[in-house]
């Protein structure tokens, strides 16, 4: 059954009189009501209704709310001036305030207020974030829930709102009630990372779930070890480096991707560096051999938070000896064939130098070349050096041999 | 025959050179069409300065709030983006046209405004309205930075309200407001406004208007300005050591009072020109010097009374008053000069509003000065009578009809102090007025005024000290016997020398 609810306003019979001085602006006559409503549902029709209005001119009624006024003419209805409020008017909650506007001037206003319509399940919408937050307690995620009845109207304050929260089978339900437009609930971190689902509802409306990443804190300091086919720097094979598994204070794998730098420094006090991303909180990194003895000390740092324990790694010597032969005229140098620890033809790509110096010792020039099937030549030029004597320094695998020859 | 012919030559090339140039142009203009095109800074999407165009008083209350702690910038984004989404109504309300809403109402919000906007317009109504003040206080900011609720509390708005184009009625309000913004795609928009049923009480500001008027009763002086900038004291000319000459000249005519005036566009309108308030301390101080006290005209020149400037005009008048207030020079503010000759072309009812408005907030801004209106006439001048701190009003007209004018206006001032802030006489000379004037009919003027003035112990400010050698077009219009007329009101000619009215002014002397 459609109900209407109107309203009438009976205003008493006070004439309307002139009052005399011009500036005094809005005089009010005393007000009485035959029907005193003063609140009203939202949705509701209102109808203002006047008697013993001067017929003489034309009233208007004013009326305004929060979002703003309008002026509605009077209708005639038997012995009473009426004006029915528009619907924009009626359905928006707040005070109506009206004003009888006559020869320019307020003859009369009051205001009434317009209620929320609550017997209607309400809207409610729901604001979730920041959507990501990190374990450990302090972090968290807020939900403001707005509920508004089906006009879009503010619920009263104090309206219940129920919000639920799910993490890892533990549902928890908090009831919150309205105020300044929300009900709104913080949602912690706990020490487990995941996800937490949240939902809202109010009277019998429920809300869509939503939902926060709990992503793992900080990692902890942790530990490093390597992995390599053999012990010789033979400059060919890969050591590979890894952690264990990172995890926060809490016990949780960090999240994959996470940097962590291998940092390496070798016997002469030089450092090299190798990276790699966490998978599933172990993090990897690879290095070539090196070529000669070396004795390494390997630490990795997650930059910022965390670093691992210094382990050390010794390599041998892979190449225990070389020879040199020279040609005839002592211009083309062959070395090698280099050979492994098993006596194997060491891989290609060794580095091999020759440094070269005058027979005062004053040096000249250092060539370089990599050895391929064991074994690296090099052809000094008649152009680049003339006869005479030269000393020759070939340097391979970290093996250093010295010879004194006369270049023709 | 042959000379047809030369004139079909001359005719052929002519036409060959103009189709040929034609071209060219032609060619050229798409050339440099095509070369056209957006400025390349504008590639960066820098924001557009825009001018300051609302600008109510917003003075924030509490910022505790259970959610996230508010930072300075976003309250800064918030309070500029809320009091857009207060003009952008304002505006759509007064034009009924929807444009710019949709950028600081979300949705749902902006659908109420529609539908309001669509009623007015089959009714046709519109609304001028502006609100100027604001006291809003936090009530929450959620913890992701997106949402905001905050309390406005007590806006106080002035509304016009229309039909068709008749004005129905004005009032002044005071609301409460309950505010939900958003964080929409860079804009704070308005999700929800509510408004309260709690106003607190209008602050009346405790005036102690014994000593204020104490401050009137003695006034004797002058409208000053310098004699080479008439109507721009504060412009290019200013000159110290020739202000503080002036000033020495009123101060031994035994006068304790001059009355300068500032013009509101000059000043730079709503943001005020540091260098301007500098030149007006400068000149309190001389006058400070000299003994002298000043009475400050605000709003020189200006006419445009409309509500969507109100809350320019306040932040004007708010920046001088507070600069201001304190210094020893200062007697007191007159809102406007001569306003009821804007009643023709501005409307009496918009002009009185504005200065209604303008009074009680340079009154609240100012609580040791007294503040008045300078109305052209005796008649005007019961127009705000009972809102200003003592009556001012300027008198042109024959001195026999002087008196009983004053006393008309006595009677309907009741207590209500009275200066005199305008009169004067023109020595004027020439063939616009049939070399009727002289110095001798100025100072029989004088003569006959001053013992009226005396005898009644009302204070006066004549209008004025020096002789000009040009009007600006501005004051009196373009018509050269106003013009001729204006450049002789003082009392000291051209060159500096006092004129015969002079002694009749000269009370350093009279007592």
């Amino acid at each position: 059954m459609k109900q209407i609810y109107t309203l009438y306003l009976l205003l008493a019979l006070v004439a309307c009189k002139k009052v005399g001085e011009p500036t005094a602006g809005t005089v009010l006559l005393p007000v009485a009501w035959s029907n005193p409503i003063d609140s009203v549902r939202a949705g509701s029709p209102i109808l203002l209704k006047f008697t013993g209005l001067d017929e003489s001119t034309m009233a208007s009624v004013y009326i305004s709310n929060t979002f703003g006024a309008a002026v509605l003419s009077l209708e005639k209805e038997k012995n009473a001036w009426v004006c029915t409020i528009p619907q924009n008017f009626t359905r928006t909650a707040g005070p109506l305030h009206w004003k009888l506007v006559q020869h320019k001037e307020v003859k009369r206003f009051s205001s009434l207020t317009i209620l929320p319509d609550g017997r209607l399940p309400p809207h409610v919408e729901t604001y979730f974030g920041p959507r990501s937050i990190t374990v450990g307690g302090r972090d968290y995620s807020m939900l403001v829930t707005i509920p508004t009845d089906p006009f879009d109207n503010r619920v009263l304050t104090g309206t219940e709102v129920t919000i639920k929260s799910e993490f890892q089978n533990d549902v928890q339900s908090f009831e919150k009630q309205t105020a300044d437009f929300i009900a709104w609930k913080n949602i912690f971190s706990t020490n487990i990372a995941g996800r937490i689902l949240v939902s809202a509802s109010c009277l019998r409306t429920d809300t869509k779930e939503l939902t926060t990443i709990l992503f793992p804190a900080n990692a902890e300091a942790f530990e490093i070890d390597y992995q390599r086919n053999h012990e010789y720097a033979d400059g060919n094979q890969i050591i590979s480096f890894q952690t264990n598994i990172l995890k926060d204070r809490y016990g949780n794998k960090i999240g994959d991707g996470t940097l962590v730098t291998f940092l390496i420094k070798d016997s002469k006090g030089g450092y090299l560096k190798t990276t790699g991303m966490s998978i599933g909180g172990i993090a990897a990194a690879s290095l070539l051999h090196p070529t000669e003895k070396e004795q390494w000390e390997v630490t990795a740092f997650i930059t910022g938070a965390a670093k691992s324990n210094t382990i050390s790694v010794a390599f041998e010597q892979a190449v225990v000896d070389f020879s040199t032969s020279f040609s005839t005229n002592n211009r083309t140098l062959v070395i090698g064939p280099l050979k492994s620890f098993m006596q194997q033809i060491i891989p290609d790509g060794i580095a091999v130098t020759v440094g070269i110096y005058d027979s005062q010792g004053v040096y000249l020039e250092t060539k370089k070349g990599t050895a391929k099937n064991g074994i690296c030549s090099f052809a000094l030029q008649k152009e680049y050096f003339e006869k005479g004597w030269y000393r020759l320094e070939v340097k391979a695998a970290g093996i250093l041999k010295k010879y004194e020859k006369e270049l023709q | 025959m042959k000379l047809n012919k030369i004139f079909y030559r001359i005719f052929l090339l002519a036409s060959f050179i103009g189709v040929n140039a034609l071209v060219i142009f032609g060619v050229s203009s798409v050339l440099s069409y095509l070369n056209t095109g957006a400025d390349r800074s504008s590639m960066l999407h820098r924001e557009v300065e825009m001018e300051a165009v609302y600008l109510p008083k917003v003075e924030w209350g509490s910022l505790e709030n259970p959610g996230r702690p508010m930072e300075k910038p976003t309250l800064q984004d918030i309070e500029k983006d809320y009091l857009s989404a207060w003009h952008v109504r304002n505006m759509a309300f007064m034009n009924n046209d929807r444009y710019g809403l949709s950028d600081y109402y979300t949705d749902s919000a902006r659908v109420r405004l529609y539908e309001q906007i669509d009623l007015n317009l089959r009714q046709g109504n519109w609304f001028k309205n502006t609100t100027l003040e604001h006291h809003p206080e936090l009530d929450f900011y959620s913890e992701d930075g997106t949402l905001v609720v905050f309390t406005d509390h007590n806006v106080s708005s002035y509304q016009e309200v229309y039909k068709k184009e008749e004005l129905l009625f004005q009032h002044d309000e005071r609301k409460s407001y309950q505010v939900l913004m958003l964080l929409e795609d860079g804009f704070w928009r308005i999700r929800h406004l509510k408004e309260l049923p709690k106003v607190s009480p209008k602050q009346i500001t405790v005036r102690n208007l014994d000593s204020l008027l104490q401050k009137v009763a003695p006034m004797k002086g002058v409208n000053y300005y310098p004699r080479d900038s008439p109507w721009a004291t504060f412009g290019p000319k200013f000159n110290n050591s020739i202000i503080n000459n002036d000033f020495g000249v009123i101060r031994k005519m035994g006068l304790n009072t001059i009355r300068i005036f500032v013009q509101y566009e000059d000043f730079g309108a709503a943001s005020i020109v540091p260098k301007k308030i500098e030149l007006l301390r400068k000149t309190l101080y001389l006058a400070a010097a000299n003994d002298l006290k000043v009475v400050i005209t605000l709003f020189d020149f200006y006419g445009d009374y409309d509500i969507p400037n109100w809350t320019l005009t306040h932040r004007h008048a708010e920046t001088l008053v507070k600069a201001l207030k304190e210094h020893p020079a200062l007697l007191g503010w007159d809102i406007k000069n001569e306003p009821d000759l804007d009643f023709d072309s501005r409307g009496e009812q918009r002009v009185t509003a504005w200065l209604r408005e303008m009074l009680v907030a340079v009154q609240k801004w100012d609580s040791l000065h007294p503040v008045t209106i300078g109305w052209s006439s005796p008649e005007a001048a019961t127009i705000l009578a009972n809102e200003v701190d003592y009556i001012s009003f300027h008198y042109y007209r024959k001195v026999d009809e002087f008196e009983d004018a004053y006393k008309l206006l006595k009677k309907a001032a009741g207590s209500k102090p009275l200066v005199l802030q305008e009169y004067g006489f023109s020595s004027y000379d020439g063939i616009w007025n049939a070399y009727l004037g002289s110095e001798d009919t100025q100072a029989a003027y004088y003569e006959e005024i001053q013992g009226i003035l005396d005898r009644e112990q009302l204070p006066f400010l004549f209008w004025g000290l020096h002789d000009f050698k040009e009007i600006p077009t501005e004051v009196v219009g373009r018509l050269p016997w106003r013009k001729a007329r204006q450049q002789y009101f003082g009392i000291l000619d051209i060159d500096g020398n006092p004129k015969e009215a002079y002694p009749f002014l000269n009370y350093g002397k009279k007592n």
